[in-house]
């Protein structure tokens, strides 16, 4: 018999509830779990004692769910989206942020490269401009305008719409604040600009690689920008909920 | 804890428990643990977490001198209505049993 650790022990419980309360519910019954670790370690137990005592987290969870009804009602907005429609999501809104880059070098690839390797597809836009010619306002304006849009497109549409982009809205997903709160303009630029253009510039772009991997193995489905920006990413149950 | 018969004991015992004073998880589980050893400390945050689902306790954070706060269980009215109830249910139970020559 392998006796788990803390750690080892709250994961299995999260994976045997998920999906089967609702989030505030997984959480209170994750948090009475976690507290009886606290108060046995306060009693000289290992964490690997107190988890053989209190038995798999499977059974846990059976057993839990079979004492139902909880009295809390599902609330809306706040199930875990996901990784699936988050990618297509993702590669809805990619699209159209790369549109006007698109547009300004006539390089379809740059659609595909700038989501994922934006140093290489900013580069694109600059470009453009013929070698050995004085630059002027009128030449660069295109290229920086398009790899504005191209960085703004998500926190302005996050901004404007409740954490929600066009893909995210096609998806019926919206981003909301670690704490579900709704997001504010603050974090959803925090998110975007810092937790995804920035760290993917500084990794050269394999942040979107390890993202995805990250978030494979985070029981909230957070990706790094929901990391740094301090969101996660739910189904969306209506627009003001 | 595989039986409807235990639950209903077990909640018994964790409630008459909590009519003398409030606590928590952890002390509840090793009350009943003293009596029923073979009871997974598992178990009874599932059984906390129905009691409290129907009202007969009702849990809240209380700070602990040595230590982080803790969620601590109280009964309620309703609770210790249900309990004496469950302990009139259950002398009944007993003195079947016992005129049986069990």
């Amino acid at each position: 018999v392998v006796f788990l650790n803390r750690a080892e022990f709250l994961r299995e419980l999260r994976e045997n509830l998920r999906g089967r309360v609702n989030d505030k519910t997984l959480e209170d019954i994750v948090y009475d779990y976690n507290e009886h670790f606290d108060a046995g370690l306060r009693d000289g137990k290992s964490e690997q004692e107190v988890s053989n005592e209190l038995g798999s987290p499977a059974r846990i969870a059976r057993e839990v769910l079979a004492e139902g009804p909880t009295k809390e009602p599902i609330q809306p907005g706040l199930d875990i989206a996901p990784l699936g429609p988050r990618v297509v999501a993702f590669t809805i809104d990619a699209l159209i942020s790369s549109l006007p880059m698109i547009f300004v070098t006539k390089a379809v690839n740059v659609g595909i490269l700038a989501p994922l390797f934006p140093l290489m597809a900013l580069q694109y836009p600059v470009r453009v401009v013929a070698p050995n010619t004085v630059l002027t306002w009128t030449d660069l304006a295109p290229g920086i305008l398009s790899i504005l849009f191209f960085v703004l497109y998500q926190p302005v549409c996050m901004s404007l719409w409740q954490g929600r982009t066009i893909g995210k809205r096609l998806m019926g997903l919206k981003v909301i604040r670690k704490n579900g709160q709704q997001l504010t303009p603050g974090f959803s630029l925090f998110r975007e600009l810092l937790g995804r253009s920035v760290v993917n510039v500084v990794s050269f772009g394999f942040s979107s690689i390890i993202s995805f991997l990250w978030a494979l193995f985070s029981p909230e489905r957070r990706t790094i920008h929901d990391e740094v920006g301090g969101t996660r990413v739910v189904v969306d149950h209506g627009y003001t909920a | 804890m595989d039986t409807q018969l235990k639950k209903g004991v077990l909640e018994m015992c964790i409630l008459y428990q909590l009519r003398e004073q409030e606590a928590y998880g952890y002390e509840i589980m090793k009350l009943i643990k003293d009596i029923f050893p073979e009871v997974y400390d598992g178990s009874i945050y599932a059984i906390l977490r129905r009691l409290n689902a129907e009202g007969f306790t009702e849990a809240y954070m209380r700070e602990s001198q040595n230590g982080p706060p803790r969620k601590y269980y109280r009964i309620t009215n309703e609770g210790h209505e249900y309990l004496k109830n469950s302990i009139s249910e259950w002398r009944v139970l007993v003195n079947g049993v016992q005129r049986l020559g069990i």
